[in-house]
């Protein structure tokens, strides 16, 4: 037979061919996957759980911390409630209080179920700091947010600037402050108005820090009090819900809208004139310094921490400045 | 494609069973490592959500043990709570993730952390209740059974975590997996079509290399040769085949022209041959003409003589004279046949005829002439040439005639012609008898000449072609025979003697 490399080729061909799938086929062969202890090395195990009203804000918020506890070794869980009830929030805060995490960085409701909770999260010794909004009263707790007399009282002032006439106002308090939070923003707002004797305050509304809600309220103060030329609000969702009556109502030359926080929506609305002003955190710097104080507390390098965050009032000169830098998540 | 088309049959089959193959194989393979992905990574959920499952079980089987143990302090619970802590301890940190995320991973730790705790819970739980402190093992056992509910949340929350990223992985695959079906199917499709188009036409390039061979074979077995060689575009075995055949064509048609030219040369021997006979035949009928007309020469000869001296002696003058012509009559007939004569030498034997006819008849009853021009005299002849002709004209024409018989023999060139003319006043012949004498035919009756069908084949014999003879002939007018011979001179043409 004489010899044909040709031949020899296609047949070594096929028998490569053949041997490569079954190779294919062995080494495919899945083994169920043990994620070997070397994968996730981590000094400390924090959880971060928030009353996720505002996803833009709380991204963001995140993600500060995440960068601060990269470079410590921190592994960051993160509750995602978007959709979850009170009691599943709930359950989650006893199930890691229970699973004896390493540090909690928190945003929850002042009620007292959440506040046995947070008790006993610190009995654990489990360091926890709040952040946001003081909705606990708790004396050890430590807390990063915004200080409730100081956005009442630069509320006021921004009021003030940008009424010229006598003017009754509504004012919007988020009941989820604790007791003496909401206190303590009502005396900073009163403070500011105090020397101003055009502004009044004709109305103070509990709001429960719902959007729709706020809408209702709004609609019939407007009803009820006609009167009403300004509006100032504590919380983020109440801005929004009060602005979107004030333009269903089309009286939005007519009433005066201080608010708080930033979204897109809100930032759209002072573009258009609807909003006058809102103050607002950066959320990065929030999660950020949320992150290095739990650090510090876990390290036992303070015992209680106090940060007041500086408040930026945002308005129709720097609303785009404030948009760009802050609202794009990286 | 050049060197596709001139490799052997066997290559080609073989590459092409090898492609079709390989790429069927290859579908084949990654279509069942796709499912078998699909299959596996489902497999590993499933049976991870059941071990978390089972866990939860234990976990609940171990709490409703501990509260009967510490409702009923009943041993067998105590066994059992101790059974099922044993199976929780052993398997709690074997516990794993699906999926290699951070979130589940810390979710993993959150469990294994509160069942840890749980565990712990458990004992306190069970000592106090051995030191009988109600009300520490009541709290305790509020602790386990929080734990217990956070334990099975928590477990409930990874499993449908796990399960939704699976679930979406697994459509991902699941797509994919439609896809590479698809495909492979279009690929099924395309390669069936490109096989079905390969081997139609491998096998007309097969098939029609040997049906034009059945062809030719064909005409080759019909005896006709004449068909093209066939064309040899390949380097196989078909190729081979051709080359072969037409060399066969090309041989069978050499050896059909060599045994048609043998064949034609030995039928031109043949024919040679026959002539040879025919003209032996011819002679011999000459010669056993002539030799019937003796008896026995030499006694004839003698007896002439004797004669011939008798008739001197008896002062016979005119009976010697009679006699030797006689003589010279019989000699000269019984000459060598095949040996040509000139004319002047035939004239002479007719006059010694003439004479002896004169004799016979008498002066008064016939009267012959001989006239020969000079140019003409010595024009070679076969023997006997006129001798017949004369004879018979005496025969049939003059014998019986009432008045005088005359024959004249006249003969003359005319260009490389020898004419000779024998005419005679006698009865002449009627149509049909100058018919039959055209035609060769034998006459009835008195024939003891040679005959013209003789001459006229002794002629083509010795001189090469027949001599054309003419007769005019009309009843009661008499006969002419005119002999129209090539005119050979001495020493011309002759033939070799042919002896039997």
């Amino acid at each position: 037979m004489r010899f044909d490399w040709r031949l020899m080729i296609a047949t070594l061909l096929f028998v490569l061919l053949l041997s490569l799938s079954v190779f294919f086929f062995y080494s495919f062969k899945e083994e169920p996957y043990t994620p070997s202890p070397s994968s996730f090395r981590y000094k400390y195990h924090f959880v971060m759980i928030a009353r996720d009203t505002d996803k833009n804000f709380w991204t963001k918020v995140l993600y500060g911390a995440e960068t601060v506890g990269k470079s410590e070794g921190v592994a960051l869980e993160y509750f995602d409630s978007r959709s979850a009830d009170a009691k599943e929030f709930e359950r989650y805060l006893e199930m890691i209080i229970l699973s004896r995490v390493d540090g909690i960085l928190c945003s929850v409701p002042g009620s007292s179920s959440f506040q046995s909770l947070i008790n006993e999260a610190y009995e654990k010794k489990i360091p926890v700091v709040a952040l946001d909004k003081e909705t606990f009263s708790n004396e050890n707790l430590s807390f990063v947010g915004v200080n409730s007399f100081d956005l009442g009282f630069k509320n006021g002032v921004a009021l003030t600037n940008a009424v010229k006439k006598e003017t009754k106002v509504a004012v919007f308090i988020n009941l989820s402050l604790a007791d003496q939070s909401y206190d303590r923003y009502l005396q900073g707002f009163n403070q500011a108005i105090k020397d101003v004797k055009e502004v009044e305050v004709e109305l103070i509304i509990n709001s429960k820090g719902e959007s729709i809600s706020a809408e209702e309220q709004t609609q019939l103060i407007l009803k009820n009090h006609p009167e009403i030329q300004a509006i100032v609000c504590s919380d983020v969702n109440d801005t929004l819900g009060v602005a979107k009556v004030v333009i269903d109502l089309n009286r939005v030359s007519e009433i005066t809208i201080i608010g708080s926080g930033l979204t897109p929506e809100i930032a759209n609305y002072i573009e258009r004139g609807v909003i006058e002003g809102v103050h607002a955190v950066d959320p990065f710097e929030l999660g950020a310094q949320g992150m290095s104080t739990l650090l510090r507390l876990k390290q036992n390098r303070s015992l209680k921490e106090r940060y007041d965050m500086p408040l930026f009032l945002i308005n129709r000169d720097n609303v785009r400045r404030f948009s760009n830098n802050y609202m794009i998540v990286p | 494609m050049k060197n596709w088309v001139t490799q052997s049959i066997r290559v080609k089959l073989i590459c092409m069973f090898l492609i079709l193959s390989c790429i069927f194989a290859l579908v084949n393979f990654f279509s069942y490592y796709s499912e078998r992905t699909l299959l596996n990574r489902i497999n590993t959920l499933l049976t991870n959500n059941i071990k978390l499952k089972e866990f939860s079980a234990d976990v609940d089987n171990l709490v409703n043990a501990l509260e009967k143990y510490l409702v009923s302090r009943n041993f067998d619970m105590l066994r059992e709570y101790l059974h099922y802590g044993q199976m929780i301890e052993a398997t709690y940190l074997q516990l794993t993730p699906v999926e290699e995320s951070i979130d589940n991973y810390l979710l993993l730790e959150n469990i294994k952390n509160m069942t840890r705790s749980f565990l712990h819970q458990a004992d306190k739980a069970v000592q106090a209740k051995r030191a009988r402190n109600s009300e520490e093992y009541h709290q305790n056992f509020m602790e386990v059974v929080r734990y217990n509910t956070n334990i099975k949340w928590a477990i409930d929350r990874l499993i449908i975590k796990q399960l939704e990223e699976n679930s979406r992985q697994y459509l991902q695959i699941s797509n994919r997996l439609i896809y590479l079906q698809r495909l492979s199917l279009y690929l099924i499709v395309a390669v069936l079509i490109i096989s079905i188009t390969v081997a139609i036409w491998t096998s007309l390039h097969l098939t029609n290399p040997l049906r034009k061979l059945a062809e030719a074979a064909e005409a080759v077995s019909n005896r006709d040769f004449s068909i093209a060689p066939l064309p040899v575009s390949t380097n196989d075995e078909i190729a081979v085949v051709t080359e072969a055949f037409n060399d066969m064509v090309a041989s069978i048609t050499r050896l059909f022209e060599e045994i048609k030219n043998q064949s034609n040369l030995e039928n031109r021997l043949k024919e040679q041959e026959l002539q040879n006979l025919t003209m032996k035949n011819t002679l011999r009928e000459a010669e056993l003409h002539s030799l019937q007309s003796q008896i026995n020469p030499h006694f004839l000869f003698n007896t002439l003589n004797a004669g011939v001296q008798l008739a001197i002696m008896e002062d016979a003058e005119k009976t010697g004279e009679f006699m030797d012509k006689v003589a010279s009559l019989l000699r000269y007939n019984l000459r060598r046949i095949e040996k040509p004569v000139t004319l002047q030498e035939e004239a002479k034997n007719v006059e010694t005829y003439f004479f002896i006819l004169r004799t016979r008849y008498g002066a008064e009853r016939f009267s012959f002439s001989v006239q020969i021009e000079a140019e003409a005299a010595f024009c070679q002849i076969p023997l006997l040439t006129l001798q017949p002709i004369v004879e018979n004209a005496l025969i049939h024409g003059i014998e019986n005639l009432e008045t005088k018989g005359e024959i004249i023999v006249n003969a003359y060139r005319r260009e490389n012609r020898l004419l000779i003319e024998v005419s005679d006043n006698g009865r002449g012949m009627d149509e049909t008898t100058l018919t039959r004498l055209r035609t060769n035919e034998k006459l009835p009756g008195h024939t003891t000449g040679l005959g013209l069908a003789n001459v006229r084949e002794r002629s083509r014999l010795f001189l090469g072609e027949s001599c054309l003879i003419k007769i005019q002939s009309a009843q009661g007018k008499g006969t002419k025979v005119t002999l129209d011979l090539p005119a050979v001179k001495e020493g011309g043409v002759g033939i070799e003697d042919i002896s039997c």
